[in-house]
């Protein structure tokens, strides 16, 4: 076998090996609400802001967040949920990580778990 | 009016500049942009306009010379390269010019044709995205027909789809990670293995022919427009992607082809993004959301006057990029190419590591080392495009947090 052919092979699981350990190692990169657009959409991203709508349907727990001028969906889905252990409310600043979507032309990010979302006031 | 004028000539002499360094997005330079309080806002949203086109049609010039592709770019290094070798790197950079100019016009027609059914357009093709990714993705992969081949194909897809998962789904994701990814594949690898066969650069032919046939040419440029369309307004699928999909849905085998295509799908998917606020009131790239932030109620003049800037900053800077290519051909002839391509190399590295840190260098190099293996195991390094395939089809199946929470969680 070629050795340009194993060093490369090597070099490729290696990197990937790394590349894995440090994604999931590592904590999203937090960006402003105002900043988030579409070309966010399908990143994981960790945002901020204050709750302007809260509505607990079915288990799921859909909140709408704003900054300045910007606001941005946030559906918390009952996999998700049903692990949180505070009770959502219009006011509180959260900060929330997640992968940024599109749903009826409008952007939300979407939690994986429920360490995702943190009361910070 | 005059004043318009200048704003475009301006917007286009930054995007050449730009353009000219592989990496240097568009992105980096918006804060930067968003700062100019001395022109008035529909000046600021055509010089943005002007600067977008003209840095995008510029970055196919390092691409095909020197193995030094942009995110956008990187698909045409491969038959870039080849022409290059050939002694035909000018006609190279013709036809991915020729096939942009061409796509301006009718992507242009078709955005005014099409424009009121964009949105009901969108909506109706969003569910059918996944099986066009998945059964491209096949096809691409059964077309090395050779089983050996096949399962070769399949794990270079795979090692790069993972790749992108990783890179570009979880939180190691940033806004310029494509750049060192699409570096690594396709340009990292092309200039190892230009180094390690000891390539040398013939004599380039600079004559105006096009050795391709009107009629492809013509087919070409109206595929790439139409795909470039299509994938502006879909998310989370580039320019990248449709290449690959244009090229095996149509079988452009031929290098001269997908040249002509990939020209075509960069300037109509960049004029459908920049015109996105106004077609389907959603910003589709940075430079339309930095539009959108400029003018938040745009209107059918202000649309006309981007679609102008569009036109006028296109063709300036073709004539340019040509015309440097004239000049910068016999300067390569001169140099080294193996001292070339290690300057290229380090060149690259150095841009990775200002631009994405710690994390894009080890994808470039991780990503460089797969599009070797690609190609010493005698496969095609478009499988590599697994690495945005892939996500894309997660993300169509709805199924992006199921999956990343069975990887990282």
């Amino acid at each position: 076998m070629r050795k340009i052919l194993i060093v490369s092979g090597a070099i490729a699981i290696f990197g990937i090996c790394l590349l894995f350990y440090l994604a999931k190692t590592s904590k999203p990169g937090f960006v402003p609400l105002n900043e988030i657009d579409s070309t966010y959409i399908g990143k994981t991203i960790s945002t901020s802001g204050r709750i302007a709508f809260v509505n607990y349907n079915k288990g799921n727990i859909f909140l709408i967040i704003y900054d300045k001028n910007s606001s941005l969906s946030v559906p918390i889905f009952s996999n998700v949920a049903k692990y949180l252990n505070v009770n959502l409310k219009k006011g509180q600043k959260i900060v929330v990580s997640g992968m940024i979507d599109e749903y009826k032309g409008k952007l939300q990010i979407i939690p994986r778990k429920a360490s995702d979302i943190k009361v910070v006031e | 009016m005059i004043d318009y004028f200048l704003v475009i000539f301006f917007g286009t002499f930054i995007g050449i500049l730009t353009g000219l360094l592989p990496g240097m997005s568009i992105n980096n330079l918006l804060p930067i942009f968003l700062t100019f309080a001395f022109l008035k806002p529909e000046m600021l949203a055509i010089f943005i306009a002007s600067v977008a086109v003209s840095q995008l049609l510029t970055n196919f010039f390092p691409s095909i010379f020197l193995g030094a592709p942009s995110s956008e770019t990187s698909i045409s290094v491969l038959p870039g390269h080849k022409l290059l070798l050939e002694g035909r790197g000018y006609e190279a950079l013709k036809l991915c010019l020729s096939g942009a100019i061409f796509s301006t016009v009718f992507s242009l027609i078709l955005v005014f044709i099409l424009s009121p059914f964009f949105k009901d357009f969108y909506y109706a093709l969003r569910p059918y995205v996944f099986y066009l990714i998945f059964f491209v993705s096949i096809f691409m992969i059964l077309s090395e027909k050779q089983p050996k081949k096949i399962l070769f194909s399949l794990l270079i897809f795979l090692l790069a789809g993972f790749v992108g998962v990783v890179t570009l789904n979880s939180s190691l994701s940033s806004s310029n990670i494509l750049f060192p990814m699409l570096s690594g594949f396709f340009g990292l690898s092309t200039l190892i293995i230009s180094l390690k066969e000891e390539s040398f650069l013939p004599k380039q032919k600079i004559d105006e022919e096009l050795k391709i046939k009107k009629t492809d040419f013509v087919k070409s440029s109206l595929l790439g427009s139409i795909f470039g369309l299509i994938v502006g307004f879909l998310p989370a699928v580039g320019v990248s992607q449709a290449a690959v999909i244009a090229q095996t849905l149509a079988k452009l085998g031929d290098s001269r082809n997908f040249l002509v295509t990939i020209g075509a799908i960069s300037v109509a998917n960049e004029i459908f993004s920049l015109n996105s606020l106004y077609l389907v009131n959603n910003p589709r790239s940075g430079a339309s959301a930095a539009i959108q932030r400029i003018l938040p109620e745009i209107n059918f003049q202000d649309f006309l006057t981007i679609v102008a800037s569009i036109l006028i900053s296109s063709s300036l800077t073709t004539v340019f990029i040509l015309f440097f290519a004239k000049k910068f051909h016999k300067l390569l002839l001169k140099v080294n190419y193996s001292i070339l391509n290690i300057v290229m190399i380090l060149f690259l590295s150095s841009l990775v590591f200002i631009f994405t840190d710690f994390i894009g260098l080890l994808t470039f190099f991780t990503c460089g080392a797969i599009g070797i293996l690609a190609a010493e195991l005698n496969v095609r390094r478009s499988h590599c495009m697994g690495c945005l395939l892939i996500p894309s089809m997660i993300f169509f199946s709805g199924s992006t947090n199921l999956f990343l929470s069975f990887l990282f969680d």
